[in-house]
């Protein structure tokens, strides 16, 4: 069994292969065996930790994902390791995927820092800079006549795929 | 909120806050932002560039070309490739950019906007027109080749920016030393025109292309060509082929397989049209020589009907039976293959063939060729042949050659008949034909035939052929004086040649002498060569013309065929005057007897006896 204490004080112990697939804590207890000695982990708080380890949990059995290269296409990248459960799962407030996407990225969870970084990229797709700039809070910061020209070419952009 | 992972380089640090917040963009880092960028189409991608200036400049990084590129690659919609030379950020303005680069004006129904990949601009239709040409608007200034107008780009006529042209222009005449406004010189004229056809068009110069989805630079290099039309093909496909290698690959093999179908295609077609030829080779060979065959054989045996005995005893009318048949030894052999009897006056009519002689000399040597050279063809039976069914199978090459007359197809009784025609009889026209010798034997050289013709008849001399002595029953030779008329005839029929020592001419006593003859036998001719008009032919009867008959003959004939009394003759009712003895020329000629004599000058030892 694994121990560790986050943030805001909580302790939180799980199994060794439910623990061991954040590369953090692997790589903190040296692959041995049980670490009875809690691991400190600041950059989270607990409410971000119970969903690491519900991820975690969820995803014990399966097996090491290979690599994918460089320049995948998209509707393969998609579809890796997102199902139903995936989907379901990362259906969380802005705020929340963007502390668990920070979370993945320090406990070293690649599945997860993907999952959540491919729920951002689906909040952005089909939406206008408008809808973007409102919904990720951002000020664009164009002049008069770029404001413009972005406006027209949203209509040139959105004929495109339709 | 804080960054948890501060000893990490932010991406986007200077974003902007709409409502006072913070944006959550801010607090991803680098690898993060480019892993949300991966999973973002093209559209997201300008969207995203166009949420903010900083993003903006961030997404446009030469680093981020490869997301750019790669989801370009993903779209559905195959947009145009980037063309070379064009970074990432111009290339999504050109394709994303909504206004004029020119005149900065955004687009409406009536003035679209065309974007030009290959040229990176985009023009309003307006301005395009204005900054471009076609190659029949070409100035005679510039001097585009006419390959040009021949690259196969588009449909549509080709536009050339004008600026472009103007620009290479300069370069160009500069390059090959020749001040612009000199080009038009005449002098510059054959260089100017070895420009235009074979140093043009240049390779390195991108001209216009009106067509708003392609990126295809054009060239007139024809692997760019065949490569450009490709592209478009698949630009106006569209969706067909996941990928472009995989459009092209199936494009090559199509195109290919078209090409390997129209080549087996042409390969059949000209088997079939060389096989047809053939045919028809073969055939108008068999038909050619079915022709001469069938020629031949009817030739065959209407000479040997004019060498057999039963027509010959109808001759000695108009003519000598031994100056006919001299051939006649040689016919016997094939003279039992014909046992047809001769209609009398089918044998008249022969025997005016023969009289005119040429047609028997041409029939003679057709037949001997025939006979010796040709078979009968074993598909037409012999009988056949002798039964008529080839009737129509003769023409007179006569008319056809020397007449320009269309060649009429006749059968046998037709030939005799157009043969006894006095048009195609004419003795002139054969006679022409050994003028020449004539003209030596009596030693003359007339400058035309014409005159040559007017000269014979005024010196109206009289020939002796030397060959031709015949013995009489008392051992006596007599020969035939002719005129030149007759002469020709006579050397027609022999095939001879007028030569010196085959021929004399009589001299002026022996002349006179038979031209006194001629003229006694004239007279009785003219008194009683006569034809029974009630013997003669109406238009719905296919009796014989009736034979002319002298004057003793008259009435004993109706008398004896008609029951009528010899008055009832009378002249121009009951008989005509046969017009076969109206023209001079045509009795046959005096016989005399020469006798062997060393003096008088005889040339050939012949003394002429009344």
């Amino acid at each position: 069994m694994v121990t560790v204490v986050v943030s805001d004080g909580v302790t939180f112990t799980m199994e060794q292969d439910v623990a061991f697939q954040c590369g953090l804590i692997a790589d903190f207890a040296g692959g041995g065996g049980d670490q009875e000695e809690p691991i400190p982990i600041q950059a989270v708080n607990s409410t971000v930790m119970r969903k690491v380890i519900e991820y975690c949990e969820h995803h014990r059995n399966d097996p090491p994902q290979p690599e994918v290269p460089e320049g995948t296409p998209l509707e393969r990248k998609d579809r890796r390791g997102r199902d139903a459960w995936d989907k379901q799962f990362i259906q969380v407030e802005q705020e929340l995927l963007f502390e668990i996407i920070l979370a993945a990225n320090y406990l070293n969870i690649k599945p997860l820092l993907d999952l959540g970084c491919s729920q951002v990229a689906e909040m952005m797709k089909g939406k206008t800079p408008a809808e973007i700039q409102q919904m990720f809070n951002i000020v664009n910061g164009f002049t008069a006549d770029e404001e413009a020209q972005n406006g027209e070419g949203e209509e040139k952009a959105r004929n495109l795929n339709s | 909120m804080r960054s948890i992972s501060p000893q990490v380089d932010h991406a986007i640090q200077e974003i902007q806050y709409a409502q006072g917040g913070k944006s959550m963009l801010e607090d991803l880092t680098l690898d993060m932002v480019i892993e949300v960028l991966s999973y973002l189409s093209i559209n997201d991608l300008w969207h995203l560039s166009r949420t903010s200036a900083i993003l903006r400049e961030f997404l446009t990084r030469p680093g981020l070309e490869p997301h750019w590129e790669r989801a370009l690659e993903d779209s559905e919609d195959a947009p145009p490739k980037r063309p070379e030379g064009l970074n990432v950020g111009s290339f999504i303005d050109l394709m994303f950019g909504n206004r004029c680069q020119n005149c900065c004006k955004a687009p409406s129904d009536d003035d679209p906007l065309i974007t030009m990949y290959h040229l990176h601009r985009r023009y309003c239709k307006t301005c395009y027109l204005a900054k471009t040409i076609t190659y029949s608007e070409e100035s005679p200034t510039w001097i585009l080749p006419e390959t040009f107008r021949l690259a196969p780009f588009h449909s549509k006529p080709r536009r050339f920016f004008i600026e472009d042209l103007a620009k290479f222009q300069e370069e160009y005449l500069k390059e090959v030393d020749i001040v612009y406004e000199n080009w038009h010189n005449e002098s510059n004229q054959r260089r100017r025109d070895i420009l235009r056809a074979h140093l043009w068009p240049p390779q390195n110069l991108e001209f216009g292309y009106e067509d708003e989805s392609s990126d295809v630079r054009p060239s007139n290099d024809i692997k760019t060509i065949l490569e450009a039309t490709v592209k478009r093909e698949m630009y106006e496909i569209g969706g067909r082929a996941e990928t472009f290698s995989d459009f092209f690959i199936d494009s090559v093999k199509r195109k290919v397989h078209e090409q390997i179908n129209a080549f087996n295609t042409a390969k059949r077609v000209k088997k079939e049209i060389f096989k047809r030829i053939v045919d028809d080779r073969k055939r108008l060979a068999r038909e050619a020589f079915m022709d001469a065959t069938v020629k031949a054989t009817w030739l065959g045996r209407l000479l040997l009907r004019l060498m057999t005995s039963d027509f010959v005893e109808y001759l000695p009318n108009v003519w000598p039976i031994n100056n006919i048949i001299s051939q006649n030894k040689t016919v016997n052999v094939l003279k039992d293959d014909f046992q047809e009897p001769m209609k009398q006056w089918e044998a008249n009519l022969l025997g005016f063939v023969c009289a005119r002689s040429i047609a028997v000399r041409e029939l003679t040597k057709r037949v001997w060729k025939a006979v010796g050279e040709w078979k009968l063809a074993p598909w037409i039976g012999e009988a056949e042949v002798l039964r008529g069914a080839f009737t129509s199978t003769l023409s007179c090459r006569e008319c056809a050659r020397s007449e320009g007359r269309p060649r009429i197809l006749m059968g046998m009784e037709e030939i005799l008949f157009h043969r006894h025609d006095p048009e195609c009889l004419s003795y002139d026209k054969y006679a022409a034909l050994n003028l020449q010798s004539l003209v030596d034997a009596r030693q003359g050289h007339p400058l035309t035939l014409k005159e040559l013709r007017r000269r014979l008849d005024t010196t109206d001399g009289r020939f002796v052929c030397l060959k031709c002595p015949q013995q009489c029953a008392d051992g006596v030779l007599t020969v035939s004086a002719m005129s030149w008329r007759q002469c020709v005839e006579h050397v027609c029929i022999r095939n001879q040649r007028l030569l010196p020592h085959l021929w004399r001419t009589l001299g002026s006593d022996e002349e006179r002498k038979v031209k006194e003859i001629e003229a006694s036998r004239q007279q009785e001719d003219d008194d009683g060569v006569y034809q029974c008009a009630l013997c003669l032919p109406s238009a719905n009867q296919e009796d014989p013309i009736p034979e002319p008959r002298k004057i003793s003959d008259v009435f004993r004939h109706l008398n004896e065929i008609h029951k009528l009394s010899a008055d009832v003759f009378r002249l121009g009712e009951n008989y005509i005057v046969d017009p076969r003895f109206s023209e001079r020329g045509t009795l046959p000629p005096v016989t005399l007897t020469l006798c062997e004599s060393d003096s008088n000058g005889w040339k050939s030892g012949y003394r002429l006896q009344e």
